[in-house]
């Protein structure tokens, strides 16, 4: 059981004679429970990849599946959710339950305002104060939250994110990663950034894409070991970490990297004295 | 969801009446309609239809998408040769008869003849939209309706909200693409169901992009009060639109041969 | 110099003011970097530099004229240029030279000045040559870029930035940085809004707005070394200042907060 994709590819206009090769060559394979980040510049091929997988684009070359059946194929409805960009443009209903309801109540659920209540509760938004107000009086991160929530009330094995936490302040962004990490226990979770440092600490494998090809497909452990060529791909690993991984390279042992800056130090201080 | 592609969209292709200004082409369509009308007879009709057919050998608009309005009007081109041609229980003798039904020559004719005036109309003004570029044209517009400013009709700002409003189309469309697809990834479905059904779907489309553009329209509003603009009055254009000698020359002949065709014919 | 002088604005059926007793200034050839969270009132008090909004007390002077001044009001708008957040919602134009050209246009620049102020503009962003290019074809970077490109066109004395990164990508923000730090070194005074710390770090002056009044005013660096301080008050630091930081704690030489892991490394091995 699993979002399994083979030789990945997509060309935009194909057959027009302009066609525009946006993917080509993928692999991909999410479990649930895992968590995946899709790394890569804008333009890089990330949403055309989380389109296919949603089955919302039917690839040019290689195939996708979802627990074994095509993704637009209609028992395999309802079992890829997605969040794109900016979700929170997407709001159209007068409550945020009822935008949340949205989208189990298309799927058929018996009682989707439960099921919405409960994906509100699950990104930390408690149901009976958030439920009844316009989804257009919150503020940027708990309008985000609620578009996430939409996606989750659809109760999905996989769970596909594109940027999810662009454009939020600090805040907003912490309760939206924890949101996110919590669903984990439920679904397999794919989350596409060009910015990989709030998940890396959280993924258990990291496809990077560069101009629509695969330039690193991985464990976060293999990640580092390969990133040199990471980078030259014109991809950036979080400065801390690669302050660490520098330090690897100049020949200091490091056994364990720290994701967190406090950790970092600690980690940097005992490779630095037992070189002494 | 695309926006599909309007009849009497722009042909980027050069040519001399590409070259020709707004304001003179707008100059001929009002000549070119004044003498269609001012015909009455087959004869005058055929110099328009000549006049049309080498005006649009010299646009290099391609003859598929010149006459594409044509098209999009055979609903009522069919209704004026219906509506002249045939008779009810006609007292007088007919070309045809069935029934009660009868084809009548003379109305026919009459149909025959409106129909063809409809048809050069269309796509004699159409070559307006097809060689000249929007912006070009709502430049040559606010020109155009200058005048009416003495009246107090604010024609600069109009040909600002048209400019604008042309700028937002591309934005617009895309954004709708989006919103259509995040919400068909919520399980919205937009082909089941009859056509009342099939409207309601769009609720979650509509609502939406309406949000935004309001939205967009206030950021806007601020973005142009930043830059200092205050209405029509006073402003200065980086691209003016100029009437060149040869664009007078066009005019006045064009002006000519249609008042001499409308009178003699 | 713009000189907001215990500026207050209170909006009609809010509970507290938006901005409560805040003095700023601002001369050419500076930059200042505001942060503070969502609410804490920075869009406000951009918006007061330009006489989008009007103090409900205390002053706001351009050059010395006061943005209450009706008469002046189209003079301190063309000094103080102004760019949005959204890269999209803030073009007018369908090709970029008439986007750039709108504000001169405004100001009835005859011709000849308009076409040289369009092309040095775009020069200046980096987007000489893309003249007729439409805008909804430019990367979001470059859509930036073009709006800075329009407030220059009216050879602004000032640029004000409320958020202008915070929809693009690393590199959009590493182009927009670039252009705003050549505007400074040519004399033009930038009051950048962001809510990233490491994006002030090139700063000359840094200030922290939360609920409606300044909590910090000083070096950015300054603000880097006072983790806890900057925590109470909504501003994540860079990790690599945290990482700093600590290793200062434990005696490493290492005198200002280092950005990059490169100088890290070379401090702790040399």
């Amino acid at each position: 059981m699993a979002l399994i994709a083979r030789g990945l590819g997509y060309v935009y206009g194909q057959g027009t004679g302009f066609g525009i090769d946006a993917l080509r060559g993928v692999d991909f394979d999410l479990s649930s429970g895992e968590m995946l980040v899709i790394a890569g510049a804008t333009g890089s091929g990330k949403s055309t990849l989380l389109r296919l997988l949603a089955g919302l684009l039917r690839p040019s070359a290689g195939s996708v599946t979802v627990d074994g059946v095509a993704p637009h194929a209609r028992s395999a409805r309802g079992r890829v959710a997605i969040v794109f960009q900016n979700p929170e443009s997407q709001f159209f209903a007068e409550t945020v339950l009822a935008d949340v309801a949205f989208g189990p109540g298309n799927l058929g659920a018996e009682d989707p305002d439960v099921v919405a209540a409960d994906a509100l509760a699950a990104v930390g938004l408690d149901p009976g104060a958030f439920g009844g107000r316009s989804p257009l009086t919150l503020s940027g991160g708990e309008a985000r939250r609620a578009a996430i929530a939409g996606a989750l009330a659809m109760r999905a094995p996989y769970l596909l994110l594109d940027e999810p936490t662009a454009g939020l302040d600090s805040r907003g962004r912490r309760d939206v990663i924890a949101a996110i990490t919590a669903e984990r226990a439920r679904a397999g979770v794919a989350v596409v950034t060009h910015d990989p440092d709030e998940f890396l600490s959280d993924a258990d494998h990291v496809l990077a894409l560069s101009d629509g090809a695969p330039v690193f497909d991985g464990s976060v452990a293999a990640l580092f070991d390969a990133f040199r060529e990471y980078e030259s791909a014109g991809l950036r690993l979080p400065e801390v970490v690669r302050a660490q991984l520098l330090a690897r390279e100049r020949g200091a042992h490091i056994p364990e990297i720290g994701f967190e800056p406090r950790e970092a130090a600690r980690v940097l201080m005992a490779a630095r004295g037992e070189r002494r | 969801m695309r926006v599909p592609v309007a009849f009497g969209q722009y042909v980027p292709v050069d040519s001399p009446i590409h070259a020709l200004d707004a304001k003179t082409k707008m100059g001929l369509v009002a000549a070119f309609t004044a003498g269609v009308f001012m015909v009455d007879g087959f004869p005058g009709l055929a110099v328009m239809a000549l006049v049309v057919v080498a005006t649009v050998a010299v646009s290099r608009v391609p003859w598929h998408i010149a006459i594409r309005g044509v098209r999009a009007l055979s609903f009522i081109l069919a209704f004026t040769l219906l509506a002249h041609g045939l008779r009810w229980n006609p007292a007088t003798v007919t070309l045809v008869r069935l029934g009660p039904l009868a084809v009548d020559g003379p109305g026919l004719v009459t149909g025959v003849f409106f129909a063809a005036r409809i048809m050069l109309l269309v796509v004699g003004t159409s070559l307006l939209t097809l060689t000249t570029t929007p912006v070009q044209l709502t430049d040559g517009l606010e020109r155009v309706m200058r005048p009416l400013e003495v009246v107090r009709f604010p024609a600069g700002e109009v040909a600002m909200m048209l400019t604008i409003a042309l700028r937002f189309i591309p934005t617009t469309a895309a954004e709708a693409e989006k919103i259509v697809i995040a919400q068909t990834a919520r399980g919205a479905r937009f082909d089941e169901g009859g056509p009342i059904r099939r409207a309601r779907a769009f609720v979650p489309v509509l609502v939406p992009l309406f949000i935004n553009l309001f939205r967009r329209a206030e950021d806007l509003a601020l973005a142009m009060e930043s830059r200092c603009y205050r209405g029509g009055r006073g402003r200065t254009r980086l691209n003016a639109s100029v009437m060149r000698p040869a664009d007078w020359m066009t005019l006045a002949f064009a002006t000519a041969v249609m008042i001499a065709v409308g009178v003699a014919l | 110099m713009i000189d907001v002088r215990d500026a207050m604005v209170v909006y009609p059926g809010a509970e507290r003011p938006a901005l409560d007793g805040v003095s700023l200034t601002l001369s050419p050839g500076e930059s200042v970097a505001m942060l503070g969270a969502n609410g804490s009132g920075k869009s406000t008090l951009a918006r007061l530099c330009n006489a989008l909004l009007l103090p409900s007390a205390g002053t706001v002077s351009v050059d010395g004229m006061d943005t209450r001044d009706a008469e002046a009001l189209w003079d301190v708008r063309s000094r103080v240029g102004f760019v949005q957040q959204n890269p999209e919602n803030q073009i007018v134009g369908t090709v970029a030279e008439e986007d750039v050209a709108f504000g001169p246009e405004n100001l009835g620049v005859p011709a000849g000045e308009l076409r040289r102020r369009v092309d040095d503009a775009l020069e200046a962003v980096g987007l000489a040559g893309m003249q007729r290019r439409e805008p909804h074809l430019l990367s979001d970077g470059q859509k930036q870029r073009l709006a800075i490109a329009g407030a220059l066109a009216m050879r602004p004395a000032y640029l004000v930035l409320d958020e202008p990164t915070a929809m693009l990508d690393g590199t959009g923000r590493a182009e927009v940085a670039a252009v705003l730090k050549t505007l400074r070194d040519e004399g033009v005074g930038i009051l950048h809004i962001t809510h990233q710390l490491a994006e002030a770090a090139d700063a000359d002056r840094l200030v922290v707005l939360s609920e409606g009044r300044i909590v910090y005013e000083g070096t950015p660096f300054g603000l880097m070394g006072e983790p806890e301080y900057a925590g109470r008050y909504g501003v994540d630091l860079p990790h690599m200042a945290v990482l700093t930081a600590e290793l200062r704690a434990k005696g490493i030489d290492v005198p200002a907060p280092m950005l990059d892991a490169e100088s890290v490394v070379e401090a702790l091995w040399r």
